[in-house]
């Protein structure tokens, strides 16, 4: 008797411990997605920007132009203005981890960054400079996100990346 | 009685339970699997089909020597795909407009070709590949790269212009392409941008890093692109050039970088003397 109960509360605890494993809908402890193909998230950012024109681009431009290291993530977006008449640009990219990985992509997406201001040149649409002067990176779970939008599209696409992200 | 009562209840909860245990490992392992297939085609979506080209290639060398005149039609059967330096072929109607394959805003990046949008002649803006799969143009002069030595390596460079070519070639086979040089700048490019920029001015700036140097080991570059692909090769920048290897200040707009309707006119005039053979 004294065994069936021992065998009866062990198979409880399993089945407790499968149950929330399989309910968990993928969220770490932090209420965030991690379940989230970054291509679902990258079209509901797009859908809510004002220009309909930007395109992915492939991963020789995220490893040459971009200098990141594309076998560092688990699955990335970058998408760009196809007709240049603007540099209306944003990336996501999912972390290999949830640790050192994300690290390793806010540091890549900031040097980037950086690299884009050193290489600036003025006398190519001036007018689109404040655009990468107040560009933002915005990290939730194993995701990250830069974007160098206007403000208003700005703030639509980091919501739209939040409401992508957040827990059932 | 009550013994086999209790029995019966005990080993409906722990088949119950052992039910529960296999159903909760399948949805985890489902779950991985279908995140796991959803990486891999949003990784796949961020990789590049790299075209192998079985293009027609031609005989003979590959950079044209001097030929008798070709006429206006040989240049009116030409597609003009490049960057603002392409651009200003069309803006100072030394050809059609619609001959000139440019974004909007005028400039293309090497590194950016295959995400680009062209102006097409219907006045359409649609990517390079199905540009050409339309077209089919008899000839193709390319001339691009200026935008990109300031930042990307041999082997980058190498790579995108070599996928650029052989995509058209594998999209339209019969289209003689030629690979232009990449024009020098004037001697009083670097100077202009120091007087313009100031003390604000970056010394990693990217004007700094377009020079004359750096397209002529580019030019270099897109010779043996030319080579590998079977392509022709236009030294057009050879008459372009002053007696210090700089772009001829008479053939420039203003800014160093970009020509003027005479220095566009030397251009056309020397692809009609060295064609294609």
């Amino acid at each position: 008797m004294k065994s069936k109960k021992l065998i009866s509360i062990a198979l409880c605890a399993a089945a407790l411990f499968c149950l929330l494993s399989a309910c968990g809908g993928g969220s770490g402890s932090s209420g965030v997605r991690s379940d989230v193909a970054v291509g679902d998230i990258s079209k509901a950012v797009s859908a809510v920007l004002s220009d309909d024109a930007l395109v992915s681009v492939d991963g020789n431009y995220v490893s040459g132009s971009m200098k990141m290291d594309v076998s560092q993530y688990d699955s990335y977006d970058v998408k760009i203005n196809s007709k240049g008449v603007n540099i209306d640009e944003f990336g996501i990219f999912k972390a290999k981890d949830a640790s050192g990985g994300v690290k390793a992509v806010q540091k890549a997406v900031a040097d980037y960054l950086q690299m884009r201001k050193d290489t600036w040149m003025k006398e190519y649409m001036p007018q689109e400079h404040p655009k990468l002067e107040n560009a933002e990176v915005k990290t939730k779970g194993e995701y990250v996100m830069y974007a160098i939008l206007s403000d208003s599209d700005k703030e639509a696409a980091f919501s739209a990346f939040e409401k992508s992200l957040a827990s059932k | 009685m009550r013994r086999i009562k209790q029995d019966g209840v005990y080993f409906f909860w722990s088949a119950s339970i052992i039910v529960c245990m296999l159903l909760s490992i399948f949805a985890v392992g489902f779950a991985s699997f279908a995140r796991a297939s959803s990486g891999a085609a949003s990784s796949a979506s961020g990789g590049t089909a790299s075209a192998k080209a079985s293009a027609k290639t031609s005989d003979g060398p590959t950079v044209l020597g001097e030929s008798a005149d070709m006429g206006q039609d040989y240049v009116d059967k030409f597609v003009f795909l490049g960057d603002s330096t392409t651009y200003g072929l069309g803006f100072y109607k030394i050809v059609s407009s619609g001959q000139v394959w440019t974004p909007e805003s005028g400039t293309l990046t090497l590194s950016l070709w295959s995400a680009a949008t062209i102006v097409y002649e219907d006045g359409s803006q649609i990517p390079i590949n199905d540009a050409v799969a339309k077209k089919q143009p008899a000839y193709m002069l390319i001339t691009l790269g200026v935008n990109g030595i300031s930042f990307m390596s041999q082997d980058y460079f190498i790579k995108e212009y070599t996928s650029l070519v052989q995509t058209v070639q594998q999209t339209s086979p019969d289209t003689k392409i030629i690979l232009n040089s990449i024009y020098p700048i004037s001697a009083s490019y670097r100077s202009n941008k120091s007087a313009s920029g100031g003390a604000a001015e970056t010394a990693a700036s990217a004007e700094e890093t377009i020079t004359n140097d750096k397209i002529d080991a580019a030019n270099k570059w897109v010779q043996s692109i030319a080579k590998s692909t079977g392509v022709k090769y236009l030294d057009s920048e050879s008459v372009l050039k002053d007696s210090k290897g700089a772009l001829n200040d008479s053939y420039q707009n203003g800014d160093g970088l970009h020509l003027n309707p005479t220095g566009y006119q030397q251009v056309i005039t020397y692809l009609r003397t060295h064609g294609y053979q």
